[in-house]
């Protein structure tokens, strides 16, 4: 769940990070790279879609390596001098995965559910964002929802087109 | 409960779909292709902790909590303090 360590079968594959913004479907996103880890069947011909997504800041990951799959744009820096990065990647990645299973049911689709979320121990380093770990996610469309395939949704909705991507 | 290393990966995606032929990590735009495969660094985390969970995904997958935590264990953050581990449904 961390990222530390790559599961048996799972193949990793970046692709063009994209989705729904203000309600429509905005295309690429900025720089950021969404990681395929691969697929799980689940039974009844649907498989579950692991991945993890991060937002660029200018030196977004498309062709990094996982260790820098880290910059994620919903984390935020502590607030103030008495907020711990512990505090400050909570409240700020809470906000991000639960916002997006919440908007993605909003859309009438199925969720795409923040399977979990990873901190890490920090000391009194946090100045820097991109120690954060994000987190992994899973999309999961359910066959009885068959306009909501993984090819109309999210990253997967711009598959061909030209796309600049930074590492 | 199938333990994580046993989850069967089909990747069906992966094969059926266009890859990108060019290996170069450099920036540059990719044409015409779904995926780029990646041949990922690992950089494990020290002292990683669960901070929350979907209980909805981990039972599509056929798994528990306990097997995406760290032998139950929910303290982190910079003192070790006990963090309230929250379950996102």
């Amino acid at each position: 769940m961390s990222g530390s360590r790559l599961l048996p079968g799972s193949m990793p594959a970046a692709h063009c990070y994209a989705g729904h913004q203000f309600g429509h479907f905005s295309g690429q996103l900025g720089d950021g790279a969404a990681t395929y880890l691969g697929e799980v069947s689940v039974g009844d011909g649907a498989a579950a879609y692991l991945g993890e997504f991060s937002v660029g800041d200018g030196a977004a990951t498309y062709l990094g390596e996982l260790s820098r799959f880290s910059q994620w744009g919903v984390i935020q820096p502590p607030r103030n001098a008495t907020e711990t990065f512990d505090d400050a990647l909570r409240r700020s990645s809470i906000k991000g995965g639960s916002g997006g299973s919440c908007s993605s049911k909003g859309l009438g689709g199925p969720p795409s559910a923040v399977q979990a979320m990873v901190g890490r121990s920090y000391g009194a380093v946090y100045a820097s964002t991109s120690a954060a770990r994000p987190c992994t996610t899973l999309a999961y469309p359910r066959p009885a929802l068959p306009a909501w395939s993984p090819a109309t949704h999210g990253s997967s909705g711009i598959p061909c087109t030209t796309h600049t991507l930074s590492r | 409960m199938a333990p994580l290393e046993d989850l069967l990966f089909s990747n069906q995606s992966l094969s059926a779909l266009p890859l990108d032929p060019i290996k170069d990590r450099e920036s540059r735009p990719v044409k015409g292709a779904w995926f780029s495969k990646l041949e990922p660094q690992l950089d494990p985390l020290e002292n990683p902790f669960l901070v929350s969970f979907s209980s909805d995904a981990l039972n599509l997958l056929d798994l528990d909590m306990a097997q995406v935590s760290w032998g139950g264990e929910h303290h982190g953050g910079e003192n070790g303090q006990v963090l309230t581990l929250l379950d996102l449904g």
